[in-house]
Formats: structure tokens, C-alpha cells, sequence
């Protein structure tokens, strides 16, 4: 097997034991997680309960007559975990920033007792030291191991200089997470990006963005400027992302009765434009659709926003009108299309749900 | 459709035709449009001409699919209508059928159905927060089998040469709903996926695969 591949696999290992934790969360085990997260990881991944997860996974298979073994004991036994993991507290995947490269992966492994943990390695032929740190060997890759408080850290070996700095980050996204550590904690798994994560990814990938659009904006065609103004105004969104996104948290659940909910938040600089553009929906409402009939239907939506909020999302469709419009035989004014547009937002105006029904006879 | 106010809305709606129909003329289209009873409802019938020989310029390489796509969705003319009629003070209806606008009209005049109501929407709405500013709901397994009803059509036209056998039409189910809050402090979003839509899924894909274990 290539380091890759292995590389691949153990992650892949990992990922399967953060996403044992789809099942149902332990609110008192997660509360805290931000502490565990150096405010300079790009990101990271968590897990509430293992254990309960896999009884959830289990649980779910049987409702759904699947006959597939218990996923717990397998993952265990591949990444060589079966002493000292504590598989009912949160185990965690950091993006961490790297020396050799950008991104490497940090895992934190959580432990009854570190030294029993240790055993599962120290049996191993090729058990070593690497700059005062163990290197153990899984079932799948090498990697370092170090203390970090009741976890255990794990990393691939190459990154030593990563782990020196790791071990001695002591600022955390403690703050940051304050306000949404119980709200992680009724989730069973979650992934949270970082400010720092969320700017850089936006920053990548708006690179790759503005490589599309130049490669649009060089094909000849009727509608060009058209669709260089509409992804112009999607950049506009992306900049303002890449500018003022401050926390982003995706988090999932299974429910009692085996129900999935994913639910997401993404907070923004409080003095940016983003927070004040949000600020202006208005308070949400609740009893939406139910004066729709219950008929066979598609799409069903129900926006309850403030005028001007809604003025502003229409402004993309607009430009999609217009792009639409400029490709019509006979091309219409400036003065016309704007005419049309303001026609279209006017008859928006007063909306506020709808369904899309494939009603048959 | 609900809006603040029914009436209202027509009327002014009625204007912003008016206007879109001078500007649609000036750049090519043939859109006209007419106030009518419908049920006894304040209504408008829409028509746009042409509209099948405007998708054929636009789309040269693909006449044929389009024509097959264009008589599924709308039937075999070349003219789109579709109607739009007032139910009550807050609701109208829309569509391009109107013996089916019709049945909807009747359904909510006799006040018989509450989309919130219904047992499966209710699973998914259950599980969204109680408060928010946007919800949709989307039937995956209505878009499968209008996906196929597609299909089909094309089939037809390609003499059934494509895909072979389809699968069965996929039983009712519960939708998949998400939710949007928006505040000074961010944005939240919820997407539920109701079990029994999970457990439906899954039996429709093992009968589909011809046997009763795990297909991986």
C-alpha cells in the first residue's frame, strides 16, 4: 500500500469514528469543545459519543432490516485503539497549519488513561522515538503520538515540527464557540470552520472563481456582459465571505425515532455589512404553508421577509431576467430593460409563499 | 400562491403585464393577456405564442428533444397559457391546465386541505424550528417520478432505445424540509429528513437492486 493510500485509509478510519457520532450527543461531553481547538486550526471535525453512535448506527440498520455488523468494533480495530479510548467523549479532527504543508491533519483521541492507550502501541516491533515522541504504528499509517491533557494526539510522522507547535498552542476558540457550545453539544457530530478556515477557503476559492470568469468572459457570445455582471455580483457575495465570516457550523443528529436533522450556522463580523444586511429580515414567523392546500407538490416555499430584504435578493434574479432578456432576437434598450425589470420586482411585491404542483388529472 | 392581500395583488399584477407585454412585444415575444372569470373567481388567462419555435432557435442542435420535453410539460401546441385565479382573500392559484386549476379552486374553497396539516408534511415540519423566514419543502419522490415521466416521453420519441425498463413509480413520502433564520447575529439553517423517508428510500433501492441484503 502507498503512504498515500494508507494515508487515505486511516483518515477515511478516522472520519468513520467521528461519524459514529451521528448518534444522539451527549450535551455534558461536548460542552467545552471550543478549549480543544486551537483558535489557528483551520477547522475541525467532532464527535460527541462514539459509543452511543454506533448503538444509534446499529439501531438505525435494524429499523431499516440492513444487516450490517457493527461498525464501533471494526473501526477500533484498525486504527489499534481497543485499550484506553474513551469512546464516550468527543474525539476530534483538526486542520491545523503546517509547515511542510499547508493543511495537516491533527487527531485528538480521546483517552480513559493515557498510559493504557500507550499499550496499544508499545507491543509493536516498531515502537520508536521521534524527537522525544512516540512513533506507533497503526494498522494503517505511522504516526506520532503525544499527551495533550485527557487526549491523546495523534499525527502522521513527518509532521514532528507541527506537533512541537501544536502541543505548545495554548490559545483556543474557547471564546468563539461560547455561545454555540450547547448548541453543539445537542448535535452528535459537527464540523466547524474557523475564521481563519473560512478565509482562506474563500480566498482559494475565489481564485479558482475568477479563473472561470475570465475563461467565460473570453468566449464570444450575445449574453457575455450580461454573465459577467451576474458572476461579478456573486464575487461581490464571495468577497464579502471571504472579508467578514467569522464562524461556521454545520452539525448533525439522529433523532429517538431515527429521524436526521442537519442544522448550520454561519456568523459574520458584527460591524460588517453582512451582519446589518441580515439584521434587516425582520422577526421570523412561525405556522408558514398552512394555507396551502395538501396536494401533491414539488417545490413548496414560504418567504416571510422585510420589503427591503427582499429587494435586495431579487437583484441576482434580475440579472438572470436581463441575461434571459438579452438573448431575445430583437434587443431591448437599457432604458426597457430596466423597465422590464421593475415590472418583475412589482409583481414579487405582496408574495410571500408558494407550491409547485404536479397536479394530474 | 399566498400574498397579503388577493385582490390587490391581481390588480396590480394586472399592470405589470400590461407593461411586461409592451416591452416582450419591442424584443420579439407575442405574450397577451385577458381578465376572466374562473369559477366565478376574479382571474387572468396568459398566453404566450410561438414559444416552441423560439426554443427551436435557441436550442438548433436539440429540436427533437425539446419538442419531446415541450409536449410532456405543456402538451402539443405551440402556444404556452396559464391561468391565474383568486381562491380567497390571501390565496391564488396558477397553472397550465385549467380543468386541474379548477379541482384546486373547488379543493380550497371546501376549505378541505391544510398543507400543514397533512400527515407526512407534518413529519418533516415537525422536525424544522418553529420560527423562521424562509422554509421549503421538496418532495424528492414527486421530482423522481416527474423525472421519469420525462424520461419516458423521451423514450418514446428515441423509440425506446434508451435506459431500458424504468424503475416503478416511487411510493408517497415525506418531504425533505429546510428552514432559514436570519438575524444580526448570522444565519441559521435546518434540513429534516424524516425517517420514514429514509426507510422508504432504502426499500425502494434494495427492490430495485432484486435482492434483500445490503448492496455494498
Amino acid at each position: 500500500m502507498s503512504l498515500l493510500f494508507r494515508r487515505a485509509v486511516f483518515v477515511l478510519h478516522f472520519g468513520l469514528l467521528l461519524g459514529l457520532s451521528l448518534g444522539l450527543g451527549s450535551s455534558a461531553r461536548a460542552a467545552g469543545i471550543g478549549s480543544a481547538i486551537p483558535s489557528k486550526s483551520y477547522g475541525a471535525v467532532v464527535v460527541n459519543d462514539p459509543a452511543k453512535l454506533n448503538s444509534k448506527i446499529s439501531g438505525l440498520m435494524q429499523a431499516l432490516q440492513l444487516p450490517v455488523p457493527e461498525v464501533l468494533p471494526l473501526v477500533k480495530f484498525q486504527l489499534g485503539f481497543n485499550n484506553g479510548f474513551d469512546d464516550k467523549r468527543p474525539a476530534l479532527m483538526l486542520m491545523y497549519p503546517g509547515k511542510k504543508q499547508p493543511v495537516v491533519p491533527v487527531f485528538l483521541v480521546p483517552t480513559t488513561k493515557y498510559a493504557d492507550f500507550q499499550v496499544n502501541f508499545a507491543k509493536r516491533e516498531a515502537h520508536a522515538t521521534l524527537k522525544g515522541y512516540e512513533i506507533v504504528k497503526t494498522n494503517l499509517d505511522e504516526m506520532l503520538l503525544a499527551q495533550r491533557g485527557e487526549y491523546a494526539v495523534m499525527i502522521p510522522k513527518e509532521f514532528d515540527e507541527d506537533l512541537d507547535d501544536f502541543i505548545l498552542d495554548n490559545v483556543n476558540l474557547g471564546d468563539e464557540l461560547a455561545k454555540s457550545e450547547t448548541w453543539l453539544a445537542e448535535h452528535d457530530a459537527a464540523f466547524i470552520a474557523t475564521k481563519k478556515g473560512i478565509r482562506a477557503g474563500m480566498k482559494a476559492f475565489r481564485q479558482e472563481f475568477a479563473q472561470a470568469k475570465a475563461i467565460m468572459g473570453a468566449q464570444p457570445g450575445p449574453n457575455v456582459d450580461g454573465m459577467k455582471a451576474f458572476m461579478d455580483g456573486l464575487d461581490f457575495v464571495f468577497k464579502s465571505l471571504e472579508d467578514e465570516g467569522e464562524l461556521a457550523l454545520i452539525a448533525a443528529k439522529l433523532d429517538a425515532q431515527n429521524n436526521v436533522t442537519v442544522d448550520q450556522r454561519y456568523a459574520f463580523d458584527p460591524q460588517g455589512k453582512l451582519s446589518a444586511f441580515f439584521a434587516k429580515a425582520g422577526p421570523a414567523k412561525s405556522n408558514d404553508l398552512a394555507k396551502l392546500p395538501a396536494i401533491p407538490f414539488i417545490v413548496a416555499t414560504d418567504i416571510q421577509l422585510a420589503p427591503e430584504f427582499g429587494e435586495t435578493l431579487l437583484k441576482p434574479f434580475k440579472q438572470l431576467l436581463r441575461i434571459g432578456l438579452m438573448q431575445q432576437e430583437k434587443q431591448l434598450t437599457e432604458e426597457q430593460l430596466k423597465q422590464y425589470e421593475e415590472a418583475v420586482q412589482k409583481s414579487f411585491e405582496g408574495l410571500r409563499s408558494g407550491a409547485f404542483c404536479p397536479r394530474t388529472v | 400562491m399566498q400574498v397579503d392581500n388577493a385582490p390587490k395583488y391581481l390588480k396590480r399584477y394586472v399592470e405589470e403585464l400590461a407593461v411586461l407585454q409592451k416591452l416582450g412585444a419591442e424584443s420579439g415575444q407575442d405574450v397577451t393577456f385577458k381578465e376572466k372569470q374562473i369559477a366565478g373567481k376574479d382571474g387572468l388567462e396568459i398566453t404566450q405564442n410561438g414559444i416552441l419555435e423560439q426554443l427551436k432557435k435557441q436550442n438548433p442542435g436539440n429540436a427533437r428533444e425539446m419538442n419531446a420535453m415541450y409536449s410532456f410539460l405543456f402538451g402539443n401546441r405551440d402556444s404556452l397559457q396559464q391561468w391565474l385565479a383568486q381562491a380567497d382573500d390571501t390565496t391564488l392559484v396558477g397553472g397550465m391546465n385549467e380543468a386541474l386549476l379548477l379541482d384546486t379552486l373547488r379543493d380550497i374553497a371546501a376549505k378541505k386541505s391544510d398543507f400543514t396539516k397533512d400527515d407526512d408534511n407534518k413529519l418533516t415540519l415537525d422536525l424544522l424550528p418553529a420560527e423562521r423566514h424562509m422554509t421549503m419543502m421538496l418532495d424528492i419522490g414527486g421530482y423522481f417520478n416527474l423525472m421519469m415521466g420525462m424520461v419516458k416521453v423521451m423514450m418514446a420519441e428515441f423509440g425506446g432505445g434508451i435506459g431500458g425498463n424504468l424503475p416503478p413509480e416511487f411510493p408517497a413520502v415525506p418531504s425533505v424540509g429546510t428552514s432559514l433564520k436570519l438575524s444580526k447575529d448570522g444565519v441559521e439553517m435546518t434540513t429534516a429528513v424524516p425517517f420514514k423517508l429514509i426507510n422508504t428510500a432504502s426499500n425502494y433501492i434494495q427492490a430495485q437492486i432484486g435482492n434483500n441484503g445490503f448492496p455494498f
